[in-house]
């Protein structure tokens, strides 16, 4: 049985023009110690499903339809208190800003003590101190920072802090929202690495949510597609590999410089991401895409299954 | 962002437009009211005489009509009060615009002026300047500007300086367009709603100030104003003889006024901040289901 | 922590700028204004004030025909030694003693006033941005913004006609009932907080919406923040999150406007002092003007101003002690 199954997700928000759908019948499953990929640009809606998933989307946001299943378990439909003891249990967040993500008046020392006593109140003080040195070992931070104010540490560390924050109560789920984003791309390399040793040794699974599909292809073991608020396409990572099938996809993939080989151009893909408020008719893609044919315009194409499980909206490709 | 774009925003939010017609009414009265009633300083009925068909609002404790003088005093306070908003914002808008703008050196020695008058005792200091300058609305005026004019200057510094240090201030610099031009044509444009809101908290502080002045005998008291009928009314004994209609409709009429004025800056503050009135909207459709957690709410089929 | 204690110190070092700035003003307005302030004084009592008095007098003031430079540094040594002179409406009582009990009664009115319409009006601002679009957020800020419209010195005026003349209920002037004598004993005290009960009350309700409007549009500001949802991702309880994670911060900015409000709590609440005629500093300062008591005016200005530096610079130290960003 699947860990978390999203079904045909629809996320609005409400602006002053009336509402935007930001996410569009969104739907995929992650199975226990998966690590399932999610790419788009920004404003594709990929950060926005994840966290209305999760139930923590603020407003000006709603959900307006689908489902959302934990374990068998009926999200949308769970109280407060169902949802607070669920949250952080069996699901928790990496936020793209860690800087943002802490409150910057308290310790890393009271982070911990407050994630730790919201759950597990009968533990000592003592006790709880050591299970965040443990938490900080596990992401290599030096277990004095928990004196330090999130200003007083480095982008890196932060990152870091905040991951052992999210495995402080051993997750069945992790998501991580656009987790290394912020950062260079040594320190990026470094903390990707600890993750997933983290994920080998402990066993959950992951929700990877990035814009770098290059960067995915390296370990996720499904990787979906999201495009203007709508799954494009979604399958294991080898297809993608080997330049996966969806036009957007191939776009994405063929922009992805290589290091080795002749020198090239740089191909990308023309146009721009549309606007939500008066998305394209038909296939969202149509305007930018090199194989758009007269049904593209007319017709919204769905996710059709082409080979070996793996799964494309596309008119020209299914 | 223009003058006549705001102006436009303003009337079509709700709680401008309130505010603003609240403030149409008391410039209207001020303009036309004092030919429409009878002389404010005659001695016209029996002194200390209950709201009656004679006198709308009672008589004062020296025989005048507390209707008239309620009326024609609407003129001096909301013009002094109007003039000192603007003067505040003017000079608050100078020094902190050249101050935000420019920086460094200058920036020092101008926000030091600032931060020493802000920190003067406003009404302290403005009853001591009131009772050695010659009474009138001339010295109310200059007291309130000169003890009001920092906190403007301040707000308006701030905004200048984060402003200066945008992209397309920076594009204009290198592009060669010369400090004046800079100013007026994009820093400017871009703190209209900040100047306008901080002009009207002005004049609701200028209002009040002038009112209090006034009442402790430190204006004219033989011109009519709002704040020297206040003085009048205490002045006669008012609270011991129970005369309450010399002072209540004039406490009402400032609470109106200013009242209406800050009901103009919600909306001022909605307009600049469109993200306050997209939260307020999602606030009132979803009310039933915004839940004190926090969590996403859930509607089936969505909201339109 | 040796960045903070420079922090504080620059911040000290302005404060005694501008206090320096606020004695010389002192100093030289008298000088300014037309006519000898000791020449307006005899005028005054026309053969009531011994010459030897006047002569007294013109020394307190340090108008002597000494070059002024002169004079500002008798002064400046005068005010060091805290000799402020002699004041002329309460002759022969010298003007710091007169300053002093001003000054407590100032304290302890205006004091307690602000100190519950603060925390009353914060609370409710809190309460009202956590519950948004519940009862406590549409009525009260309307209402409390109608309410603080109104000057407060009217308010006073209303209540003290319809409590005080009207309904009997509360004294109608003074700080403390006839026939007590001020000390540490019970009837004094709770004579005290009898008659300070409808002014307080008069000024809490005029400035309550102030606060709650402050306190309200900085929390939902803070709401809207990351750390906020990231708390609540967590898991943590509401009233955690609403008090450890957004009031704490969304108190910062609103300690300024405390400590602001502070200094000018001991300027006196100057009309309300009026109306009810409680001897407040700022009663104190409205009397010398009508009394033309330019040594007490002149302490009172000058008590209060430092009054207002003091009190901010104790804002600065709060704020240190609560941000720990500013500390960096």
């Amino acid at each position: 049985m699947s860990l978390l199954r999203v079904e045909n997700l629809m996320v609005d928000y409400l602006t002053p023009e009336g509402a935007l759908r930001a996410v569009d019948g969104v739907s995929f499953e992650l199975k226990r110690g998966e690590i399932l990929g999610l790419v788009g640009e920004s404003g594709s809606g990929k950060s926005t499903a994840a966290m209305a998933a999760m139930r923590i989307l603020g407003p000006p946001a709603l959900i307006a339809g689908g489902s959302v299943l934990f374990d068998g378990r009926d999200v949308l439909t769970m109280s407060a208190e169902q949802l607070r003891r669920w949250h952080w249990r069996e699901i928790a967040i990496v936020m793209q800003s860690a800087l943002n993500a802490l409150n910057p008046v308290l310790t890393m020392q009271e982070h911990f003590l407050d994630t730790i006593a919201a759950h597990r109140p009968e533990m000592s003080k003592a006790e709880m101190l050591k299970r965040a040195a443990e938490l900080l070992k596990m992401v290599d931070i030096d277990p004095r920072h928990l004196n330090s104010y999130p200003h007083e540490l480095s982008g890196g560390m932060r990152q870091r802090v905040v991951i052992a924050l999210a495995l402080t109560l051993n997750p069945p789920l992790l998501i991580m929202d656009e987790p290394t984003t912020a950062l260079d791309v040594v320190v990026e390399r470094e903390i990707l690495k600890r993750v997933l040793q983290l994920q080998k040794e402990l066993g959950f699974a992951i929700l990877f949510i990035t814009h770098d599909l290059s960067l995915l292809l390296e370990f996720a073991t499904r990787l979906g597609v999201l495009y203007a608020g709508r799954l494009v396409a979604i399958g294991a990572v080898e297809i993608f590999r080997q330049g996966g099938v969806h036009p957007y996809t191939q776009g994405l993939l063929q922009a992805v410089p290589q290091l080795r080989g002749k020198r090239e151009a740089f191909k990308s893909i023309a146009g721009s991401p549309p606007s939500l408020k008066n998305p394209p008719s038909g296939c969202r893609f149509h305007p930018r895409c090199p194989l758009a044919e007269e049904r593209c315009r007319k017709e919204q194409p769905e996710l059709k299954k082409t080979q070996s499980g793996h799964q494309v909206a596309c008119h020209v490709r299914t | 962002m223009n003058p006549a774009l705001l102006f436009r925003q303003m009337i079509a939010n709700r709680k401008a437009r309130a505010g603003m017609i609240i403030f149409g009414l008391f410039a209207v009265v001020s303009l036309v009211g004092p030919w429409l009633v009878q002389d404010p300083t005659a001695f016209t009925a029996v002194p200390h005489q209950p709201p009656s068909w004679d006198n709308w609002f009672g008589t004062t404790g020296q025989g005048q009509d507390v209707f008239a003088q309620t009326i024609v005093g609407t003129r001096v306070t909301l013009a002094v009060g109007c003039a000192t908003g603007f003067l505040v914002v003017l000079l608050g808008a100078v020094v902190g615009g050249i101050a935000g703008y420019l920086g460094g050196r200058t920036d020092n020695l101008l926000s030091l002026l600032i931060n020493v008058f802000l920190v003067m005792p406003g009404l302290p200091l403005m009853v001591v300047l009131a009772a050695w300058l010659p009474p009138g609305p001339m010295t109310i005026l200059s007291v309130l500007v000169l003890t009001g004019w920092a906190w403007n200057a301040r707000v308006l510094r701030a905004q200048t300086l984060s402003l200066a240090q945008r992209d397309f201030v920076l594009a204009a610099k290198v592009s060669g367009e010369s400090t004046l031009r800079i100013v007026t044509a994009e820093i400017l444009p871009n703190m209209l709603s900040l100047m306008t809101s901080s002009f009207i908290g002005a004049t609701i502080y200028a209002i009040g100030a002038q009112v209090g002045l006034e009442f402790l005998g430190l204006g004219d008291i033989s011109k009519v104003t709002w704040g020297t009928n206040l003085y009048w009314a205490s002045n006669d004994s008012a609270l011991l003889l129970g005369s309450w209609w010399t002072f209540v409709p004039t406490g009402v009429c400032i609470a109106l006024l200013g009242f209406g004025l800050t009901l103009i800056n919600f909306g001022v503050d909605e307009i600049a901040n469109p993200q306050l009135a997209t939260e307020s909207r999602w606030v009132r459709k979803l009310k039933s289901r915004a839940t004190a957690d926090g969590s996403t709410p859930v509607v089936e089929g969505g909201v339109k | 922590m040796n960045r903070s204690v420079e922090y504080l110190l620059r911040r000290l070092g302005f404060y005694a700028l501008a206090a320096w700035v606020a004695i010389t003003l002192n100093f030289l307005i008298p000088r300014m204004m037309p006519g000898d302030p000791a020449q307006i004084m005899f005028a005054r009592f026309k053969g009531e004030m011994s010459p030897a008095a006047i002569a007294a007098l013109r020394e307190t003031f340090g108008i002597t025909d000494a070059p002024i430079w002169q004079q500002y540094f008798t002064y400046l040594r005068h005010l060091l030694s805290g000799d402020l002179g002699v004041s002329v409406s309460n002759f022969p009582e010298p003007v710091v003693s007169v300053i002093a009990t001003g000054l407590s009664w100032s304290i302890f009115l205006a004091g307690s006033a602000l100190i519950i319409s603060f925390l009353v009006g914060t609370s409710l601002g809190a309460l009202a941005a956590w519950r948004r679009g519940g009862l406590l957020d549409s009525i009260t800020p309307p209402l409390l913004a109608l309410l603080g419209a109104f000057p407060y010195f009217w308010m006073a005026m209303l209540a003290l006609f319809i409590f005080g003349f009207g309904l009997g209920w509360f004294p109608l002037w003074h700080a403390y009932p006839e026939g007590t004598s001020p000390g540490l004993n019970l009837p004094f005290l709770l004579g005290a907080l009898y008659h300070a009960a409808l002014p307080a009350a008069t000024m809490v309700i005029a400035s309550l919406g102030g606060w709650m409007l402050a306190m309200r549009n900085t929390m939902v500001g803070i709401l809207g923040s990351d750390y906020i949802t990231y708390a609540r991702a967590r898991g943590l309880a509401p009233r955690r999150v609403l008090i450890r994670y957004a009031a704490r911060n969304a108190l910062l900015p609103n300690i300024t406007g405390f400590g602001m409000a502070l200094g000018f709590v001991l300027g006196g609440a100057l009309l309300t002092e009026i109306i009810f005629s409680y001897p407040g500093q700022g009663y104190l300062l409205i009397q010398a003007v009508r009394a033309q008591d330019y040594p007490l005016m002149q302490g009172l200005f000058l008590t209060i101003t430092l009054a207002v530096l003091g009190a901010n610079w104790l804002v600065d130290i709060v704020t240190l002690m609560l941000d720990p960003r500013t500390r960096r």
